[in-house]
């Protein structure tokens, strides 16, 4: 029986995003196909909820969007990572690393 | 830049329509390329992909309105949602509607008018380059609101030595005849003043100069400058005005320029020329009364000034201790001293203010009432929405909104209606008296403001105290009872309350209303409409020959002459001697007559003996009282024979040296109606006065008919045939300067009435809505008890004994209050009582007429019916 793949953690979605935006801008659809891949199927977002999302991330100033025209003709909403949010996505980086750390300690202790 | 890019996205979530629009086309394009994903990698059908698609979608309207949500705005659309229900609720209650806009607008615009006109008074400033900075000064005595006019020797010394004032100034307003070519005098006021003004007030003329310091030398050529607004209208704008010749009086004036619009120092003024007095002429505290004004240096203070010109004043205070005793120098806003308005005074206008404001709060509650309700009747749509999630902060707040709509309402039509009010008043004001021109009754931003928070203000009684009431309880009850609730104490006090305030002030209302009336009603016990009254300034010359030669006009019956106009004379205090001395220091009237006055005017002698020439000398001191003064201070038949002092105001100091004044006759009143309402007569003291000792005062001429139209301009002109520099003020028939001097009393009256109509007419719906609310809430056994056979009008009884037991109440309890209020007004207890029942017979009526709809829907109720309502 194949895997259930984990629902992606809300708390996570943010850094989700920024890393999926840091490689190259896409639309909402392209994050989610994004994620997905990258994650080799584990994370299977909610895509709806990506969006909520994305508008927070962009009133926050660490994304911009603009509307551009797909390889095949559709006009799609193109989002890319700003200069404050490749800071931002460091940041993040770092403290999921700090954490994954710790809680790697926990689970370890017999 | 990140504050950049966030900013720009906000900006752009703000348009509702291009927000929502984007929200559809991505969600449509995702889904879109899901299905197209499906289709090709999964070789799904296009139905079946779409539905996948939309399951790994998730709910796209509940997506949707997590990004409303996330704008940050979805509170725009709750206001513009409740505002829209505020707006259709005034529609669908048109009766409660019409009752509220009308009471709320009466409240707003007399509301808006006070505060208008007490900014006005309180903190306009002169319309000039740094008019804030321009300061009056004035010797202030003990009795507030008379100062020390005699300044000038004041305003030499202080012009020298305050180092706080740049500039000070002095003036005063004079009448004087201007002849223009061969017309015949006007009286016009001619301010002299000190060209040192003109740099006060910092206004450049429009054309020629100013007066300078040159023009106060006794050598200098006359020379006067013009008012815009004379320019225009008495010399058509000449553009060659400037060296023309114009004459005050006999003296021959050259204009050297005229001022431009707008520009009317230091009050009113359209003429100025240079004040010219010889300061070795008058001692301290001598000479004319002038106002004197400068203007702050830069950087010093009112408090600073102050502290200064105490020092002066100390100083001179020591150096003239008899003179400067009970004076003191002060320093205020220019435009506070005008008006009088220091000190405590200020804060009684505020105080006035705060009273009218709650006018409104008045009507706000009683308006609850009807709100009240009406809310409590949308129980169970109240109680929906409570189920469907909305809490009760969202609830209140939509009541509130509602109260805002309709407060709205109602705020808008008072400004209009107080806008119109102000513009009549200031017109009103200046046709009267000097309006001083940095006054400008329109409305300003300010007064709106107030207006709108008065408004919040009664939308949050309106609104939120009735829902605060109704959400209290638990709602789920009333999902089974739409119709609603019962009504419980709260209630009950509220139309207790209600009835009381209108029975508590409708007594007052009626009783200065029908004393107004009494007042206009009421002759002056002789016929005002043959007398003609002129201020005048004469020496002794002119006073002679122009009585002489009005003596000998055929439509002149009798002249004489006083220093006030009857009914106006000023206030002064007096303390009697011997057993009357503990009524200690009172108030009267007092006068100086030409001892033929009693007899040209009709009075009767009602003991005693009138005055004659010898009461006309220096050393006299008989004096004769009017009916009035026995009344109010003295035994009937006891006046005769007592004698009195003059103090100085209400301290015990002596006036006239102390002289004693011994009452000689008693004379009846007149004019002999009331100078105000509820007075019985004022007070007065009549002293003889020859005419050579009356300096300025009035000239009182009887005609023997009704004066006729022309007969002013014929009156000047005999003036003008004896001296063409014959000062003759205002002159007009006494009867329209009665008439115009009891107007004030007609608008009070208005607006009382105004007023206690607006509260009786929300008493009025506000019983109509607690009978139809008590017959709404009882169909039911209505209809039960007259299926049993219970008889309507034994119904009706039962269902309104207990709203009549609540009249009742109210009226009681709004007796009590309005007693004490009628007792301090001086009423008898016949007469109160009086009132009382009346007004208890108009509630009576007030409340059946309320109760009519309500009654006859009761009694056509039919059981079949009654039976079917839940």
């Amino acid at each position: 029986m194949a895997e259930r793949p984990i629902d992606a953690f809300r708390g996570s979605l943010d850094l989700l995003v920024l890393k999926t935006l840091s490689l190259s801008p896409t639309h909402g659809w392209g994050i989610s196909q994004r994620v997905q891949q990258m994650s080799s199927g584990e994370f299977e977002m909610n895509q709806g909820s990506l969006y909520p999302a994305l508008q927070r991330l962009e009133k926050d100033g660490l994304i911009t969007s603009e509307w551009g025209v797909t390889d095949n003709n559709r006009q799609a909403r193109y989002y890319r990572l700003t200069a404050a949010g490749r800071r931002a996505l460091g940041r993040e980086v770092d403290d999921w690393k700090r954490f994954a750390a710790a809680l790697d300690a926990v689970l370890r202790t017999s | 830049m990140k504050w950049f890019h966030g900013a720009f996205a906000r900006l752009r979530l703000l348009s509702r329509r291009a927000a929502e629009s984007r929200i559809d086309r991505e969600f449509a394009f995702h889904i879109d390329m899901e299905v197209e994903r499906l289709v090709r990698d999964k070789r799904m059908s296009a139905d079946e992909a779409r539905r996948l698609a939309l399951v790994a979608f998730g709910g796209v309207e509940a997506h949707k309105e997590a990004l409303r949500d996330g704008r940050g705005l979805a509170w725009i659309d709750r206001v513009s949602l409740d505002v829209r229900l505020g707006t259709r609720m005034l529609v669908k209650h048109p009766g409660l509607t019409l009752v509220a806009t009308f009471a709320i607008a009466v409240a707003i615009a007399i509301g808006a008018m006070f505060f208008e006109v007490i900014s006005a008074v309180l903190y306009s400033t002169i319309p000039v380059d740094g008019g804030d900075r321009i300061v009056a000064l004035e010797l202030a005595s003990e009795t507030p609101g008379s100062p020390e006019r005699r300044l000038f020797q004041d305003y030499l010394s202080w012009r020298e030595e305050l180092s706080s004032i740049a500039d000070l100034a002095a003036y005063r307003t004079v009448e004087r005849n201007l002849t223009l070519g061969d017309g015949a005098p006007q009286a016009i006021r001619v301010t002299e003043i000190t060209a040192s003004a003109f740099r006060v007030a910092r206004t450049p003329p429009l054309l020629g100069r100013h007066l300078v310091a040159d023009d106060e030398q006794p050598s200098a050529p006359l020379v006067i400058v013009l008012g815009h607004d004379v320019w225009q209208s008495r010399f058509a704008g000449d553009a060659t005005i400037l060296g023309r010749t114009i004459v005050l009086g006999v003296t021959p004036h050259v204009v050297v320029g005229v001022m431009p619009a707008g520009f009317a120092f230091p009050v009113d003024d359209q003429f100025w020329t240079a004040l010219r007095l010889n300061p070795s002429a008058y001692d301290r505290l001598e000479g004319p009364g002038l106002r004197i004004f400068g203007r702050l240096k830069p950087g010093v203070t009112l408090d600073s000034t102050q502290r200064e010109l105490t020092r002066l004043g100390e100083r001179t205070a020591a150096a003239y201790p008899t003179q400067y005793r009970r004076l003191r120098p002060v320093v205020m806003p220019y435009t506070r001293e005008h008006f009088g308005i220091t000190g405590p005074r200020v804060w009684l206008l505020w105080i006035v203010q705060l009273i009218v404001s709650g006018l409104l709060v008045v009507v706000a509650v009683n308006l609850a009432i009807l709100v009240y309700a009406r809310t409590v009747a949308r129980l169970g749509e109240i109680a929906v929405r409570s189920a469907l999630g909305a809490s009760r902060a969202r609830i209140l707040a939509q009541l509130f909104m509602e109260a805002l709509v309709l407060t709205g309402v109602g705020t808008i039509a008072g400004l209009l209606a107080a806008s119109i009010a102000l513009v009549r008043m200031q017109s009103w004001i200046g046709s009267m008296e000097r309006m001083p021109f940095w006054i400008d009754l329109r409305l300003s931003p300010w007064t709106v403001l107030y207006a709108a928070l008065m408004a919040v203000v009664a939308a949050a009684i309106l609104g939120v105290v009735p829902g605060v009431k109704v959400t209290g309880r638990p709602l789920h009850r009333y999902l089974r009872e739409v119709s609603g609730a019962t009504l419980g104490r709260s209630w009950t006090a509220l139309v207790v309350a209600q009835v009381a305030i209108v029975v508590a002030i409708l007594p007052a209302t009626i009783y200065v209303v029908s004393e107004v009336v009494r007042l206009q009603m009421a002759g002056a016990g002789f016929p005002a409409d043959q007398f003609l009254v002129a201020q005048v300034h004469l020496n002794e010359r002119q006073r002679v020959a122009l009585v002489g030669r009005l003596q000998r006009e055929p439509a002149v019956s009798a002249v004489t002459f006083s220093t006030f106009i009857p009914g106006y004379e000023p206030g002064r205090f007096i303390e009697f001697e011997g057993a009357a001395q503990s009524a200690g220091i009172v108030e009267t009237n007092a006068v100086h007559v030409d001892p033929g006055m009693f007899e040209t005017y009709e009075a009767r002698m009602l003991a005693g003996r009138g005055l004659d020439r010898s009461d006309a000398g220096e050393m006299a001191t008989a004096v004769v009282v009017n009916h009035a003064f026995v009344r109010r201070f003295l035994e009937e038949g006891g006046a005769l024979g007592r004698r009195f002092r003059y103090t100085r105001g209400w301290s015990r100091d002596d006036v006239d040296g102390g002289r004693r004044y011994e009452i000689v006759g008693v004379v009846s009143n007149y004019p002999s109606f009331p100078p105000s309402p509820g007075s019985d007569g004022q007070p007065t003291v009549y002293h003889a006065a020859s005419i050579a000792q009356i300096g300025s005062g009035v000239l009182s001429l009887r005609l023997r008919g009704v004066v006729p139209d022309d007969f002013i301009g014929t009156f000047r002109q005999i003036g003008a045939e004896i001296d063409p520099a014959l000062p003759l003020g205002e002159v007009m028939p006494l009867s329209e300067f009665y008439r115009e001097n009891r107007s004030p009393w007609r608008y009070v009256a208005w607006s009382l009435a105004l007023v206690t109509s607006t509260v009786l007419l929300l008493s009025a719906a506000g019983m109509y809505a607690l009978m139809s609310f008590t017959v709404a809430g009882r169909t039911r056994e209505i209809g039960i008890r007259t299926a049993l056979g219970a008889q309507p009008r034994q119904l009706l009884a039962s269902v309104f004994g207990r709203i009549t037991r609540q009249l009742t109440t109210g009226w009681f309890v709004g007796s009590l209050l309005s007693a004490g209020a009628l007792s301090a007004a001086g009423l008898t207890a016949g007469r109160a009582a009086a009132l009382l029942l009346v007004v208890g017979a108009i509630v009576l009526v007030v409340g059946s007429l309320a109760a009519f709809g309500p009654a006859r829907r009761g009694l056509r109720i039919q059981a079949i019916d009654a039976l079917k309502t839940d």
